[in-house]
């Protein structure tokens, strides 16, 4: 709660509607972009259920960091969601790119897409492991914390949007 | 003594094209060879003739507190005030670049304050402009009993009691235009040209009376004052500033808002920064090698073709060491946590963009409309990652054709 209440008394208005333009109209932006690419409402209610998993674990991220490891959490840490949603953007993008290739191919079922999406999701969450895990040798504490928390956020955000592709790409 | 015939060189147009591309391959390999280099650590001591090293912003930065105390005592509404005058001031230092800054709310002795803390690497002189002054605007006219032409006081035309206030504050004014203009002695200074709201008919009614007088501007208890000309609806109030950034600044202060409460600088102290500390030649070394482990270990597991990997790897590799040879050249200096995240976003984006063309584009234009949107709207490391990051992906783009167009030009030359 310290860290709710140290935003909430510290920030000025002006901070706290500029962090929520921000975040809002990045994933508006995202979103348009998406439907207007894809014009799939499923796709676009996976992406929106994605984008959403990312920001829930990057708040989630964070306040482990502060409570746990006693990281001070400071301005710094205001990229964590910049960062992340690049990420998960550009995870969204594997699906985007491959459903907008093959949706004009004769008997395109969406559910196909899964099983590339899969294949994808699995080299892109060896890949973050393994370059998060071999750049955290040579950061400091915040930056390492600011890589973890956005690249364990992904990985995570990855394979649930991927569970609920599951029921959603039907 | 037999004659001895030089054998003919035949070139026709296949040995012409393989020559070509052997000689574009030669060339494009020295080149990445050179900027590889340039961007490891520490290369430049192999030459003294250029210092390309890679200036570290850490250098650079100071952190200071100030403290505000408020003056409250007339306002109804200081709440609302205070609250008001904190986003004035977090905006003034935003929009001068301030990478971290805070102002915190404060009750000392039964006066409110304002705790502002700094940690930049701006300039100290621009920051304390921006914190020291409230830059609470007021038009004022000339009293009738005071002498402005008195020689024993020289100060009379610029001290606020020697005016009368009027109803004008910098709400009146749409806007507040910062550019250089001919002055009395002919040459180009700055001046701050009020742009009306086109319903306000008061200001012109203003001028209008006033034609040929002088009249004033108040900015914390200071009169600028100026001659009001015929000229329809102009008001160019000269400003002290000679230099651009110091003119930036007044432009901020004038566009930031209007401050609703004056304030007086009681303490200002150093304090200690607070940037995380990386050693930038572990960090290019790490980074190469942990690249370097990835690119092999995806290899060995097959899970994605080499040719796929090959690219990706050596598009990584060039667009990482042509932004750090560009950082190094250009003499710009560099957070190097930021560099780190940098590097490891592009770096992931590019396995991304390399494996699934069909994707390329999507995720391209969707990272630099986020980036678009984060300079546009963030602020401090926000912005700086975001401006980066956009120039990153215009290279790595271009790295990725060029390393396309090296590996068939090599497959050619080889005849592979």
């Amino acid at each position: 709660m310290n860290l709710i209440q140290t935003v909430l008394k510290d920030w000025s208005i002006y901070e706290r509607n500029m962090e929520i333009f921000l975040i809002l109209g990045v994933l508006f932006l995202s979103l348009i972009c998406i439907y207007l690419s894809t014009k799939s409402k499923k796709i676009l209610i996976l992406s929106s259920i994605s984008l959403s998993l990312i920001l829930l674990f990057n708040f989630l991220g964070i306040l482990v960091i502060n409570w746990i490891f006693k990281i001070d959490i400071s301005e710094i840490f205001k990229i964590v969601p910049v960062l992340s949603i690049i990420l998960n953007v550009s995870n969204l993008g594997i699906l985007v790119g491959f459903f907008v290739s093959k949706r004009d191919a004769k008997g395109f079922k969406i559910s196909e897409i899964r099983k590339e999406y899969f294949s994808d999701s699995i080299k892109q969450s060896i890949f973050l492991a393994l370059l998060g895990i071999s750049t955290l040798l040579f950061l400091s504490p915040k930056t390492e914390a600011i890589i973890s928390i956005s690249l364990l956020s992904n990985i995570l955000t990855i394979w649930l949007t991927y569970w609920f592709s599951k029921y959603i790409l039907k | 003594m037999k004659k001895f015939k030089l054998p003919k060189l035949k070139i026709n147009r296949s040995n012409s094209n393989n020559i070509f591309s052997y000689l574009i391959s030669v060339l494009i390999s020295s080149l990445i060879l050179a900027i590889v280099l340039i961007s490891l650590p520490l290369t430049e001591r192999v030459t003294s003739l250029a210092t390309y090293d890679l200036v570290n912003k850490n250098s650079l930065y100071w952190s200071k507190e100030y403290i505000l105390e408020l003056n409250t005592q007339d306002d109804t509404n200081s709440k609302q005030s205070i609250e008001k005058s904190r986003s004035i001031l977090q905006k003034r230092l935003r929009s001068l670049g301030v990478e971290q800054s805070s102002v915190i709310e404060q009750v000392e002795d039964e006066k409110d304050i304002l705790r502002v803390t700094v940690q930049t690497s701006q300039s100290k002189e621009l920051v304390d402009s921006i914190i020291k002054s409230p830059f609470i605007v007021n038009i004022v006219t000339r009293k009738d009993d005071v002498n402005y032409e008195d020689q024993e006081n020289p100060l009379t035309p610029y001290l606020a009691e020697n005016y009368n206030t009027t109803e004008f504050t910098r709400r009146n004014f749409r806007n507040i235009y910062i550019t250089k203009l001919k002055n009395s002695g002919n040459e180009y200074s700055y001046f701050a040209l009020y742009k009306i709201w086109p319903w306000e008919k008061e200001w012109e009614n203003f001028l209008n009376g006033n034609v040929g007088q002088s009249v004033g501007v108040n900015i914390d208890g200071f009169v600028t004052p100026v001659q009001v000309t015929a000229d329809k609806g102009l008001f160019a109030v000269p400003i002290s500033a000679t230099e651009k950034e110091l003119a930036q600044v007044t432009s901020i202060l004038y566009n930031s808002g209007v401050m609703p409460l004056s304030y007086s600088v009681t303490s200002e102290e150093e304090i200690m920064v607070d940037t995380p500390e990386i050693d930038y030649i572990k960090l290019t070394e790490g980074i190469l090698v942990a690249i370097l482990f990835i690119y092999i270990y995806l290899l060995l597991i097959e899970k994605t073709p080499k040719d796929i990997l090959i690219r990706s790897g050596i598009s990584s590799v060039i667009t990482v060491a042509v932004w750090i040879a560009y950082l190094k050249i250009s003499d710009t200096p560099v957070d190097i946590f930021l560099l780190a995240l940098e590097v490891i976003t592009t770096v992931a984006v590019i396995r991304i963009i390399t494996e699934n063309v069909e994707s390329r584009m999507i995720v391209t234009v969707l990272i630099a409309l986020i980036s678009s949107l984060c300079i546009l709207l963030g602020s401090g490391y926000v912005k700086l990652f975001a401006n980066d990051l956009l120039l990153l992906m215009i290279i790595s783009n271009l790295s990725l054709s060029l390393t396309t167009f090296y590996i068939l030009n090599i497959r050619k030359s080889l005849k592979l």
